[in-house]
């Protein structure tokens, strides 16, 4: 059909509904219907009755399908997290759907990676404890802080002076010795089972503290370049 | 079932006592018969709750209308099974599509819409019905093969051929 017959079409359709409805008023009252009421019959009524209850009755089965769905799907998604919360389930039931051998999955909050600050790279020490990792890393105009933990609590703690800025911490009832270790001279001090070590490597100041022994820190202080 | 909720139940109790003594007096007329005339308006009813959201109660003109519309087709539907006449289904062949070409542009130039009202009026009911459904209550061809217990082809052949017929009335009043 072309377009000038799609008009011609549309012209008579826009027409038509008007003229039908207008036909059908005068139809209608042209239509000589009783207005007396009819007695119907009580089979006529039953049967209407029963119509409506019919859908009375299928609208409460419908709502009481769709409860009752509802509950089972609560209790399918609350079985769910339960069941992955196990890891014993959680591991195997991932390895199975993703195809690869996982020991541990962990759906906790994604890992922040610390790392040291760029500036600082070349003067943090390369060794860190076995069992410790970073944990906190801070820069500021005349220093770097960097702080490393284990899985049992323990800690030590590295700042670096780049300027070689001497800083003070508390000797205070500790005792202070001058002595070397490894291949450093250094200053120490021993307090409540904690130590400081404080040096100089290449005009870079480094004060070392935490709870590692001495062969721990002598591996630190021999990974500083 | 469609009166699937207590507002749609509401509108469908309320229409049911608005109209039923005037459905039945419309399938009366054609079905003379008291029992027949009362399961044609049951029938109807039935029609009626699958399309409850065409019908606006606010515009009363338009539902008398489809009621009547349907109680007419329902009550002729019965008829003719009980008179085991032949079935309209057997009679709609396929029709010409209306070959707009053909349509003179001066018929439509030249529409005079009492001329068309005219036509209407002239036209057999099975045709100006299924008019009806489809240009003023806006339904599908497949809701219309329901209301009129026929089929989605019939439909669409019975609006062809009532257009058709339109056409063909007035080019005899042009003349």
């Amino acid at each position: 059909m072309s377009v000038s017959d799609d008009i011609k079409e549309q012209k008579f359709d826009a027409m038509l509904k008007p003229a039908l409805y207008e036909q059908m008023i005068q139809e209608m009252e042209r239509q000589e219907v009783p207005e007396e009421k009819h007695p119907f019959s009580k089979s006529f009524d039953r049967k209407m009755n029963r119509l409506i209850r019919k859908a009375e009755a299928e609208e409460n089965r419908y709502r009481s399908v769709k409860a009752w769905a509802a509950v089972i799907v609560a209790a399918v998604v609350a079985l769910g997290v339960l069941t992955m919360s196990v890891e014993a389930i959680r591991v195997p039931i991932w390895n199975l759907f993703m195809g690869e051998e996982y020991s541990v999955i962990d759906f906790g909050r994604k890992k922040e990676v610390i790392e040291i600050p760029e500036a600082y790279e070349a003067y943090a020490p390369g060794y860190v404890v076995t069992g410790y990792e970073l944990v906190y890393a801070y820069e500021d105009t005349e220093n770097c802080f960097l702080q490393y933990n284990s899985v049992d609590g323990q800690e030590y703690a590295i700042t670096i002076y780049k300027e070689n800025t001497r800083t003070a911490f508390d000797t205070e009832a500790g005792e202070i010795s001058e002595t070397r270790i490894g291949e450093r001279d250094v200053l120490m001090v021993e307090k409540d089972g904690r130590i400081w070590v404080n040096f100089t490597a290449q005009n870079v100041g480094y004060i070392i503290e935490g709870s590692v022994d001495l062969t721990e820190m002598e591996k630190i202080l021999n990974s500083i370049e | 079932m469609m009166l699937f909720n207590t507002e749609k139940r509401a509108k469908f109790k309320n229409l049911y006592e608005t109209y039923r003594d005037y459905m039945y007096w419309i399938s009366y007329d054609i079905i003379k018969n008291e029992q027949d005339a009362e399961d044609c308006v049951h029938n109807s009813f039935i029609k009626v709750s699958k399309i409850l959201d065409k019908l606006d109660l606010q515009k009363p003109d338009g539902t008398k209308m489809f009621l009547t519309i349907i109680a007419r087709n329902t009550a002729i539907d019965f008829y003719r099974k009980k008179k085991k006449m032949q079935d309209w289904e057997e009679i709609d062949k396929v029709e010409d599509i209306i070959d707009w070409k053909q349509v003179e542009e001066n018929i439509i130039d030249q529409y005079n819409y009492q001329r068309l009202i005219k036509a209407i009026d002239n036209l057999p009911e099975k045709f100006s019905d299924v008019l009806r459904l489809r240009y003023i209550f806006e339904l599908s061809a497949k809701q219309i093969a329901v209301q009129l217990s026929s089929s989605e082809t019939s439909v669409y052949s019975r609006i062809c051929r009532a257009k058709q017929l339109l056409l063909e009335e007035l080019e005899k009043e042009k003349d």
